[in-house]
């Protein structure tokens, strides 16, 4: 039989070789360490924690400057330049990143959004009844909370942290709680990560926080697409940045688009907004978009939906692959582990 | 007090073995002083001395940067003030002297913030600073360090050449003592000694201590001495972090995330 290539087949690879770069990239990129990492602000969860990684996210020097060094221009201890100039590199090459490959970190580069993906997938191979869409009162209430996230955890918590305010466990209170911790020192063989703290009642909190949020993330990725991209603070940062990238979403303003909303149904972050009928050609590249572009695979109808890199197409939606991959897509599911097994 | 009759006591035992050793001063602890840390603020000027030195011999030393650069550095009576940099990443300070007695080296590696080098400290372990001389392999990582129970790797070197099957002692400010001996690759592994005493609950509640890794080697007639010490903490793990209750939680993460499927489930087959 032939093989058909997916684009999903092809993502799955690219997120395995950006795997083993971010979680293991110093053991053969260079040396240990990895001459300072390529950048502090990689628009992904790569951790810092993991000793063996080759990059990390942005998450954690954004923490840190707030906690060390914002805080300072507040208290007069360092000059406003200072204070801010460290943040603004930070930023600075995220943007530069997020200009080259936008939101497609997450749905290409992540760690963990590829542990997830292969968490949901072992659970469709396990028989696990899959989730394909949450429901609107659900979604309503869970999108804003990345945003929550993103302003209280690495910014606010932090800042506080260094005015005073707080304890020192509040200084990088995000990556207290991040599953990415746990899950990229566990893959290389370290299980510091993995402990309940019960020096103070704030570090206990958060450690027990960072646990049942992992064993949480792992019972739900069983079934539901992405559980925690949907309230992970690096999706709410990127989406401020979004404009600026040049790999896009877009939807053509086209009568065949007949709102099938195959498209929404697919998305692993449930953007129902996608299926609205476009009048133009219109960037639909949401806050909640990874740029996966499973809803590009799964659209039935000719050229409706694209992935555009600076305004030229990379991948369209035809007819013809949306056959093959539905076809695809049904052996995927038809086939669980109980039916291989032997008897 | 007791630190300041320890520091002593841990002087006088390298002093009859003609070692040398750079260690931080011993400061008279004040009363009520600040414990909050500074975290990546500018501090003061970083201070070490080194002990057992001949004050009439001649020594060469030097601070180097995490770039690789060189640069001299005057002692004071044995004291030294570690330059500020304003680079990130492990800076190695080295101080090597000649006397009847032989050569003598001391490296200690210090970490410093500011910008990133760009170079891995694996380059500074690596680089030959002494005759003789225990390199790391490698450093404790940003975000780790050593600490008690742990284990950790060294390469002894001599003449840019690994050292095999040769002792190494290590003895600590707590008054931890052990041997090892390095293999045919010049590697050893030293589990770091859980020999804190009075230990509070906290990472900053507890000052840490310093090892001394010392080994010496004979050749033509000539003794080389060197000696690695870094500070080393207590480890979270052995007194307020606990693996099997995290495991406990994971697990009831686990469960709680299969009724939220089993509920929503439910929730759906009604609405059919």
């Amino acid at each position: 039989m032939k093989k058909f290539l997916t684009l999903t087949w092809f993502r799955r690879l690219v997120q395995l070789f950006f795997f083993v770069i971010m979680v293991y990239g110093s053991l053969f990129m260079t040396t240990f360490y990895s001459e300072d990492k390529f950048t502090q602000a990689l628009p992904a969860l790569s951790c810092a924690y993991d000793k063996q990684s080759a990059d990390y996210c942005s998450l954690i020097p954004l923490q840190h400057q707030m906690d060390h060094l914002v805080s300072g221009a507040f208290t007069g201890s360092v000059s406003l330049m200072q204070a801010l100039l460290p943040t603004l590199i930070t930023l600075g090459t995220f943007v530069i990143l997020m200009v080259i490959l936008n939101k497609a970190f997450c749905g290409w580069v992540c760690p963990l959004g590829f542990f997830q993906e292969m968490i949901h997938a072992i659970g469709d191979k396990l028989g696990f009844k899959r989730f394909h869409t949450l429901s609107i009162s659900t979604l309503k209430k869970v999108r804003p909370i990345k945003w929550l996230m993103l302003a209280f955890l690495v910014f606010i918590f932090p800042l506080l942290t260094g005015l005073g305010f707080l304890g020192h466990e509040m200084g990088d209170p995000f990556c207290k709680v991040c599953p990415s911790r746990i899950l990229t020192t566990l893959a290389v063989g370290d299980t510091s990560q993995l402990y309940i703290d019960n020096s103070t009642t704030g570090y206990m909190t958060l450690s027990i926080i960072a646990d049942l949020l992992f064993g949480l993330m792992i019972a739900m990725a069983l079934t539901i697409k992405q559980p925690f991209c949907r309230i992970c603070p690096m999706l709410a940062l990127q989406a401020v940045f979004k404009k600026v990238g040049l790999l896009r979403l877009v939807k053509n303003g086209s009568s065949s688009c007949d709102n099938c909303g195959m498209c929404a149904k697919v998305c692993p972050t449930d953007i129902v907004e996608i299926q609205e009928v476009a009048d133009k050609p219109t960037n639909i590249t949401y806050s909640d978009c990874t740029l996966c572009g499973a809803c590009v695979e799964f659209c039935p109808d000719d050229n409706v939906l694209q992935l555009q890199y600076a305004g030229y197409p990379l991948f369209k939606s035809s007819k013809e692959y949306f056959k093959k991959r539905n076809k695809d897509q049904r052996g995927w599911e038809k086939t669980t582990w109980a039916d291989v097994a032997p008897k | 007090m007791k630190y300041l009759i320890i520091a002593f006591v841990f002087s006088l035992s390298l002093q009859a073995q003609g070692y040398i050793n750079w260690q931080p001063p011993v400061k008279k602890a004040h009363k009520g002083a600040s414990k909050e840390h500074n975290g990546h603020a500018p501090r003061k000027a970083k201070q070490l001395q080194l002990n057992n030195s001949n004050p009439n011999t001649t020594s060469e030393a030097f601070y180097i940067m995490p770039t690789l650069e060189k640069h001299e550095l005057v002692l004071k009576d044995g004291l030294i003030s570690l330059p500020r940099t304003g680079m990130a990443n492990y800076h190695a300070l080295v101080v090597n002297q000649t006397d009847a007695n032989g050569i003598k080296s001391s490296v200690r590696y210090i970490y410093g913030h500011g910008r990133p080098s760009k170079i891995s400290p694996t380059k500074i372990t690596q680089m030959k600073k002494s005759d003789l001389e225990i390199a790391p392999s490698p450093l404790p990582r940003e975000h780790d360090r050593y600490k008690g129970s742990n284990s950790y790797k060294f390469e002894l070197h001599f003449k840019n050449r690994t050292l095999a099957n040769t002792k190494v002692e290590l003895s600590t400010t707590n008054g931890s003592k052990e041997t090892f001996k390095s293999d045919e690759d010049g590697e050893f592994k030293v589990t770091m000694p859980n020999d804190f005493k009075e230990v509070k609950k906290g990472r900053r509640a507890n000052r840490p201590a310093e090892f001394i890794l010392k080994a010496s080697h004979l050749q033509d007639g000539i003794t080389y001495t060197t000696t690695f010490a870094m500070p080393y903490h207590v480890n979270p793990s052995d007194y307020w972090q606990s693996k099997e209750f995290a495991l406990i939680i994971l697990f009831i993460g686990l469960i709680i995330g299969i009724f939220m499927f089993r509920n929503i489930n439910k929730k759906k087959k009604r609405k059919a």
